[in-house]
């Protein structure tokens, strides 16, 4: 190991710092508080993962994803906390298996999507998700990251990611077909399409 | 391309995650299918009104002060890593790190520590300090030490990169390799591992100091190839410190780190610390292995934390150590050996894992 002579050189760093990577405060703190539940966790999460990402500043490559590094940085404070807390492994696609039975239900006929769903009631639909297929759904669909990037984020195999996905939308459909034909809300039918 | 198929990967193109050649597939057989078409708008706007629904949520909208709460925080954070020098002055910065210490007794034996700082600046070179304190943290020596000049020193040293490494990869990052419980590890490669997390949980709190951790998980795992008891402690700032035991093979007669019993009898400790840009090291011997405390906290916490858990650490170690025959099998099927006889090279420090492919 070798030590390095450092300049301290705060105000440069931040100045820096603030441009790059400040912008994507209110993304991450939406994603935290999605996944955490709590508004204090959250906002606890995101000031780690900021301090965390203002130390390692140096060690980031410009012109890549800064989002992406960011949530990287995010989801290793939380999968850290789970253990640290659970003393269980992080999520696997193992755990949520007792899903594949609903799901092998539904795949031998697999209904239209349904349209003129509003936010709220799409939002309901996600929450009903196992966490890891939430946590799927929001970095694809809501953040669009990369498949590729999905899986550096989560430390997971590229093929993990495409099945977790391909798995999380379909449930995702399931709530939202089922949502829609107990409230007689579907493809065809009249209802005004929320913003 | 079958409707069914198109289906089954309409989310992927969606998402531009197809093939160029699947993309044209798939954009033919929408020109002549208004099932699959409607169905891809559909999905579309799922996708449209979730991004919609995130965006303009209040709820999950941060306060107004949260920017400046975070700035604060990150600089707060950013000016806690104290600059690093190619000289420490000891004296009264160690005597106030150590000093609120309360040093451990354990059994009959009267521990007393000794607190060496270890820096390697770019280039080579360098020095240790050593010090010796009594039970009530008073100092009553130092010295000055070359750490590269022992082989004991060089041989920690070439150990010490891959206590960091497996502190990041798997505390951190979470990307443990080869882990296995700590008590199957203990059969399986080595005794000391067994009850590893219960020795480290004996005697961690420093009394008098704000820092306190608890023992949050414990197993066994492999960083390039060498094996460690891993177990990790969360300080009282939420923190994760890793104590990191591998094998370290040492010849009996050698002196400065590896003497454990003073002249006067006195049980003793003797810690080296170093750090770089991320990490704190702090390391320790036992008869037959190294102890690497690892974290991103101020170092002075850091080497306190090593001197709080080295004495029930070095009992344990010293107790199960010697009961690890001169060979053993690792997981992957190799056999190799280690020696606590005198040999020709003072110091080894401890066989590396053989991958069976060759890697």
């Amino acid at each position: 190991m070798r030590d390095t002579v450092r300049t301290a050189e705060p105000d440069a760093q931040w100045a820096d710092f603030e441009q790059v990577a400040l912008p994507h405060l209110d993304s991450l703190f939406r994603l935290a508080l999605w996944l955490e539940r709590d508004r204090h966790q959250a906002e606890d999460l995101v000031q780690e993962t900021f301090a965390q990402a203002l130390q390692s500043f140096h060690r980031f490559q410009r012109g890549t994803n800064c989002r992406a590094w960011l949530v990287s940085i995010l989801q290793h404070l939380r999968s850290n906390r789970r253990r640290s807390l659970a003393r269980q492994p992080p999520l696997s696609d193992v755990d949520v298996g007792d899903l594949e039975e609903q799901l092998a239900e539904t795949l031998a006929y697999e209904p239209p999507t349904p349209q003129g769903l509003s936010e709220d009631e799409v939002m309901l639909a996600v929450k009903k998700l196992a966490p890891a297929f939430q946590e799927a759904i929001l970095l694809a669909d809501v953040e669009q990251f990369s498949y590729k990037e999905i899986a550096e984020i989560l430390g997971i195999p590229l093929g993990t990611v495409m099945s977790r996905l391909h798995r999380a939308r379909k449930l995702l459909r399931t709530e939202l077909t089922a949502y829609a034909n107990a409230h007689g809300i579907g493809r065809g039918t009249a209802r005004a399409v929320s913003s | 391309m079958e409707c069914r198929r198109f289906r089954d990967i309409a989310d992927s193109y969606l998402s531009e995650e197809l093939l160029v050649e699947t993309n044209h597939e798939v954009l033919r057989h929408l020109e002549s299918c208004p099932t699959c078409r409607a169905e891809l708008a559909a999905r579309r706007q799922v996708r449209r009104v979730l991004r919609s629904a995130f965006a303009n949520s209040e709820e999950l909208k941060p306060s107004s002060d949260f920017r400046d709460r975070v700035q604060q925080y990150a600089l707060a954070r950013l000016a806690e890593q104290q600059p690093l020098s190619r000289r420490v002055r000891v004296g009264r910065w160690l005597r106030r790190a150590v000093s609120p210490l309360a040093i451990t007794q354990w059994g009959s034996w009267r521990w007393a520590v000794v607190a060496a700082m270890l820096l390697i600046v770019v280039g080579g070179g360098g020095f240790m300090l050593s010090q010796t304190w009594d039970s009530d943290g008073e100092l009553l020596a130092e010295r000055n030490s070359n750490p590269t000049g022992t082989p004991s020193g060089r041989a920690l040293m070439e150990v010490a990169p891959s206590a960091t490494g497996d502190h990041r990869e798997c505390a951190l990052e979470g990307r443990p390799e080869a882990v296995v419980a700590l008590d199957e590890a203990g059969r399986k490669f080595d005794p000391v591992y067994t009850g590893l997390a219960d020795a480290v949980r004996r005697d961690k709190t420093i009394v008098g100091k704000k820092l306190s951790a608890d023992v949050v998980d414990g197993h066994s795992c492999v960083f390039q190839g060498r094996r460690f008891g891993h177990v990790m402690l969360k300080s009282a700032t939420g923190r994760l410190v890793s104590v990191l035991v591998t094998n370290f093979a040492v010849n009996q007669k050698s002196t400065g780190l590896a003497r454990l019993t003073g002249r006067d009898g006195t049980r003793r400790v003797s810690a080296c610390s170093s750090q770089n840009a991320d990490f704190r090291v702090a390391c320790f011997r036992a008869p037959h292995h190294a102890v690497f405390v690892v974290s991103d906290l101020l170092e002075q916490d850091n080497l306190a934390l090593a001197r709080a858990v080295a004495p029930s650490l070095q009992q344990h170690l010293a107790a199960l150590g010697d009961k690890h025959a001169n060979s053993y099998t690792t997981g992957l099927g190799e056999f190799w050996t280690y020696s606590n006889t005198p040999t020709t090279e003072d110091v080894t420090p401890g066989p590396v894992l053989a991958h069976p492919l060759g890697n």
